[in-house]
């Protein structure tokens, strides 16, 4: 998986409301039909990183069947980042794109 | 979050690990829910994770400070291995502390002497002001106090254009009687802008105002410093408003300065602060605040804000001139040309005084910087012992650094490890070097005269120090652990090979020993000169023939004049005392001078003599002109070469009668006879030639650092205005004893005249010479330790070579060699390195001790007989360090030699 890439997905995933780590493990490989498959251990150092960042944040919470779970969400920070980096990766994949199939155009 | 992760990792570990567990338990329960058996469900759960030990390592390393948690296992490390040898310790960390140690205790002093800062507001913008005269064959470059008339200050303050404040100060000694108790203590005549331009502030009550100095003698106030507020009033707010008797004038205290502050005339503190329209209280016999030709006041100013130190004096030197100019004009003397030109050359300069008016710097800066260059030397030669001791360890811990490097150690990681071992000792060095710091410190202060150990100079820790320490022991850390540090981790195949063989020595480690025993060589060579060139000096100045014998006499010093400033009045009182101690008995002679051996002060004038032409017309004819009792020259034992002593009869009516010493003689009476011939003091146009000359005496210093001067001696009686006298009592015993009766003479006389600065003339004499002291004594210590040190490092190297090359020395004996040959053959060794040694610290030491010639007396900086003397010296060290061991190789069986291996 391409370095940074993680981090994106975990903010998007993140976008719709606080989850914990399980969840969004899950919610990263459904929402890409199986596509990408993360190994889900290295979610954690990824979580760990973001919340040094100041991306997101995290509380102890209850989970869906009455667990007490480490719950992740979304930093203003971290909103405005994944907006720049969205748009940064959409450059990107134009970019590629445009290299990729020239005919296209 | 922030910080926090660094300093509760474990916590945070913990926390992980339970989310990573959360995690296999959902996906389990998924994987139940799922279908699959509950065994294999978490199985899949686990492997879907991957391994939790890795994920927690690495947000754990995520919380981690890299260098910080390396540097914390190398000192658990360093610590493990040191424990296992702490006779190594124990050494490293003894001498270093000694090194150490004692060059915090210099640099205490040097802090105090040289570098403190007055503790008052801004001092980076005070400035003292120095009069520059610059005339033909005259210097004033070294001449640090200026001093300028009251006048002159009042027009520098007035002008306001260079300075934003200007301040004056002379000292004065006065007598204050409060309840019933007189004692001589030291003033300060001080404007009444003082405190305020210097930013000082009161401890109690207030300081002086410009409004407490408007008019003489009009406000009788005083202002005390804090620490005689202590001695005498026990810090009591009580003082505040108390009258006190100065030189009989009631005053009233109206306030205590600063702690800490302690005037801005290091090496002299005021116990009281005058001020200067007080004058005629605290000095009755000057007129001096309307006199432009009376010079006693030290200037100091704060220059205007925005106003370089240049561009002040250049403003300040337009007022200057101005006021010069009007003098002149006003003056009716100087008629002369020359006197004119004289005047109006004068210039005015600023210096930076931040330290205040610091002679205590200009006096003892030479010998502050040789002592702390000396001690910069005993360290180094510590830290060379270290690192001996520190080669033969690495070379001896070789395998364990084999095998650290070949079970995958970096070479950085090792360098890293051993100088962290080297710093750890180091730091270990200066904490105890702290404490040889602190005992060596009041060692020294003992060595000081009481007036300058007491006040200014005090042991004790401050944050300078702290800091000075700390980087000493830092870069002698670095020192002695770095060059083995490299030595002893080479990428070396050969070396790395011979892991197994307990015994193989790399021959690199020997050659940086060898190194390092030439640099001791070396370094004791060059405090062996100056332990000769300073011991030699205080050996010169201690045994110097003085004129007269110091023994038995006990000196004080009474200032009559202070209460009568009446010639008649003082005459008489001075006269009651000398009879009173005459009587005294035990007391076997009693002389007095106003300007005596030791005295430290000294009146010296021009005179016209008849039959004398100066050899130019306007050579200054200054002699030393010395008020003395009858009596004085039998009780100090200055010899008569001619003519008579003076007696009672000399009095105030009587001829005024003269005795003049040798050195006067020869000076101005080239092949007369003195006796008989006429004199006066000072000159004119018209001169009346109103003294004769009716005894001649020996010569006799005025102390023990410069020749005797011309002097002339003349009876007290014959005063023009009354002086401070200092007694000098022979006993027939023991001096010291007599005290409690002279001053229970001197309460009988009046005892509202204290008598003061109460010591033998043998202590005076000490303490005048404490620069040669300190410099002599701690420089043959420094010497001999070094000696020590040297000759320990150098057996040191001798005998390991000897251990290591048993073999070798075995099977040339077992070829034929003799015996005699392999003690040469060690021998020679030892004597190659202690010649480059000697070599290498003679040149430096030749190079160096050009630097120290004015702190010598009487011997040459480049003296052969030391220089030979201190080679001589180390050779025969370094022969009898190489003895033992050249013995030993000597002795060596061939047989259990070759079997040895």
């Amino acid at each position: 998986m391409l370095q940074g890439t993680l981090d994106l997905l975990i903010l998007q995933t993140l976008v719709l409301g606080a989850a914990h780590g399980h969840t969004i493990a899950h919610a990263i490989e459904h929402r890409s039909e199986d596509v990408l498959q993360v190994e889900h251990g290295s979610l954690y150092p990824a979580l760990h990183r973001l919340q040094i960042r100041g991306w997101i944040a995290s509380f102890w919470g209850t989970s869906e069947n009455n667990r007490r779970a480490r719950y992740y969400r979304l930093t203003p920070t971290g909103r405005k980042q994944l907006a720049e980096q969205t748009g940064r990766w959409d450059r990107l994949v134009r970019a590629v794109n445009q290299v990729l199939r020239p005919a296209a155009e | 979050m922030e910080w926090s992760r660094f300093i509760r990792r474990r916590q945070w570990d913990q926390e992980r690990a339970a989310e990573v567990e959360q995690y296999i338990e959902m996906e389990a329960a998924d994987n139940v829910a799922r279908g699959m058996p509950a065994a294999e469900a978490r199985a899949a759960a686990r492997c879907k994770l991957g391994n939790p030990a890795l994920i927690r390592e690495e947000i754990y390393r995520m919380n981690t400070i890299g260098l910080m948690e390396t540097f914390w296992r190398d000192l658990r490390y360093t610590a493990r291995v040191l424990r296992k040898s702490p006779g190594y310790a124990l050494v490293a960390v003894l001498s270093l502390a000694l090194g150490i140690g004692a060059n915090t205790a210099i640099f205490s002093l040097v802090n105090q002497v040289m570098l403190r800062m007055l503790p008052v507001h801004d001092p980076a913008h005070l400035v003292v002001l120095h009069r520059e005269d610059d005339l033909e064959g005259t210097t004033t470059k070294d001449n640090y106090e200026s001093v300028f008339s009251y006048p002159m200050y009042r027009r520098l303050r007035d002008d306001g254009r260079a300075f934003s404040g200007v301040i004056a100060r002379a000292g004065a000694a006065v007598t204050i009687l409060y309840h019933g108790n007189a004692e001589s203590v030291d003033a300060d005549v001080v404007p009444g802008n003082f405190f305020g331009v210097l930013g000082v502030k009161a401890a109690a009550g207030r300081l002086f105002t410009p409004a407490d100095d408007d008019a003489p003698m009009a406000h009788p106030v005083v202002v005390l410093s804090h620490s005689y507020w202590v001695k005498r009033f026990a810090g009591s707010p009580n003082a505040v408003n108390q009258t006190v008797h100065l030189n009989g004038f009631p005053m009233t205290v109206i306030g205590v300065s600063a702690a800490g502050f302690n005037g801005i005339f290091p090496g002299n503190m005021p116990d009281v602060y005058v001020p200067i329209n007080m004058l005629g209280a605290a000095r009755p016999t000057w007129k001096a605040l309307d006199d432009p030709q009376f010079r006693w006041l030290n200037i100091m100013a704060r220059t205007a804000p925005g106003l370089a130190m240049q561009k002040a004096q250049a403003v300040a030197q337009v007022a200057y001139r101005a006021a010069l100019d009007d003098e002149l004009a006003r003056s009716q003397y100087h008629a002369s040309a020359f006197d004119q030109k004289s005047y109006r050359q004068a210039r005015l300069e600023l210096r930076a005084a931040g330290q205040g008016i610091n002679e205590l710097r200009r006096s003892n800066q030479g010998a502050l910087l040789a002592l702390a260059a000396m001690v910069g030397l005993v360290l180094l030669i510590a830290c060379a012992n270290v690192a001996s001791l520190t080669i033969a360890r690495a070379t001896a811990r070789q395998r364990e650094l084999c095998i650290r490097l070949a079970i995958g150690a970096r070479r950085w990681d090792l360098i890293r490890q051993l100088l962290v071992e080297g710093l750890l000792l180091a730091l270990a060095g200066g904490a105890l070097g702290l404490l040889v710091a602190d005992w060596t410190t009041r060692a020294l202060l003992r060595m000081l005269p009481q007036d300058l150990a007491g006040d200014w100079v005090t042991a004790g820790l401050n944050p300078w120090l702290l800091a000075f320490t700390f980087a000493t022991a830092l870069l002698s850390g670095l020192l002695f652990s770095l060059a083995p540090a490299l030595q002893a981790t080479r990428p070396d195949l050969a070396g790395a090979l011979r892991c197994g063989a307990a015994t193989a020595a790399p021959t690199g480690a020997v050659w940086l020993r060898k190194c390092v025993v030439t640099a001791q060589v070396a370094l004791s060579l060059m405090l062996v000169v100056a332990a000769g060139l300073f011991g030699r000096t205080l050996f010169n100045i201690a045994r110097i023939n003085l004129g007269f014998r110091p023994q038995n006499l006990l000196t004080f010093k009474v200032d009559a004049s202070r209460s009568r400033p009446n010639l008649a009045d003082s005459v008489a009182y001075y006269g009651d005392l000398k009879q009173r101690i005459s009587a005294i008995p035990g007391v076997v002679g009693v002389g007095t001078a106003d300007g005596g051996p030791f005295s430290n002060s000294n009146h010296s004038g021009n005179i016209t003599l008849e039959g004398y032409r100066p050899a130019k017309p306007d050579e200054s004819v200054d002699v030393q002109e010395i008020a003395v009792s009858p009596g004085f020259f039998a009780a100090l034992g200055i010899p008569m070469r001619a003519g008579r002593e003076f007696s009672e009869r000399d009095g105030t009516s009587a001829p005024k009668a003269l005795v003049v010493n040798e050195a006067f003689a020869r000076h101005f009476c080239s092949g007369r006879n003195p006796l008989g011939l006429h004199l006066m003091f000072g000159g004119g146009n018209h001169p009346v030639l109103d003294r004769e000359i009716v005894g001649i005496v020996g010569d006799s210093r005025a102390n023990s650092h410069e020749l005797a001067h011309e002097a002339l001696y003349y009876p007290f009686s014959q005063w023009e205005k009354p002086n401070r006298l200092m007694f000098y009592v022979r006993s027939a015993g023991d001096a010291g004893g007599l005290g409690p009766s002279l001053r229970a003479a001197a309460r009988s006389a009046d005892a509202n005249v204290p008598l003061y600065d109460m010591s033998p003339l043998t202590l005076r004499i000490e303490d005048s010479i404490y620069v040669e002291r300190l410099l002599g004594m701690l420089s043959v210590a420094f010497g001999a330790l070094a000696t020590l040190l040297a000759a320990l490092g150098l057996y040191g190297i001798v005998a390991y070579t000897v251990a290591r090359r048993t073999a070798e020395i075995g099977l040339r004996m077992a070829l034929g060699a003799q015996p005699g040959d392999m003690l040469r053959m060690v021998v020679l060794e030892a004597a190659r390195l202690a010649l480059a040694g000697i070599a290498i610290g003679s040149a430096a030491a030749l190079a160096l001790s050009r630097l120290v010639q004015s702190q010598l007396f009487g011997v040459a900086a480049a003296d052969p007989l030391i220089f030979t003397g201190a080679a001589a010296l180390l050779a025969l060290v370094a022969l009898g360090a190489a003895l033992a061991p050249g013995l030993r190789a000597a002795r060596i069986d061939p047989v259990s030699a070759l079997k040895y291996e």
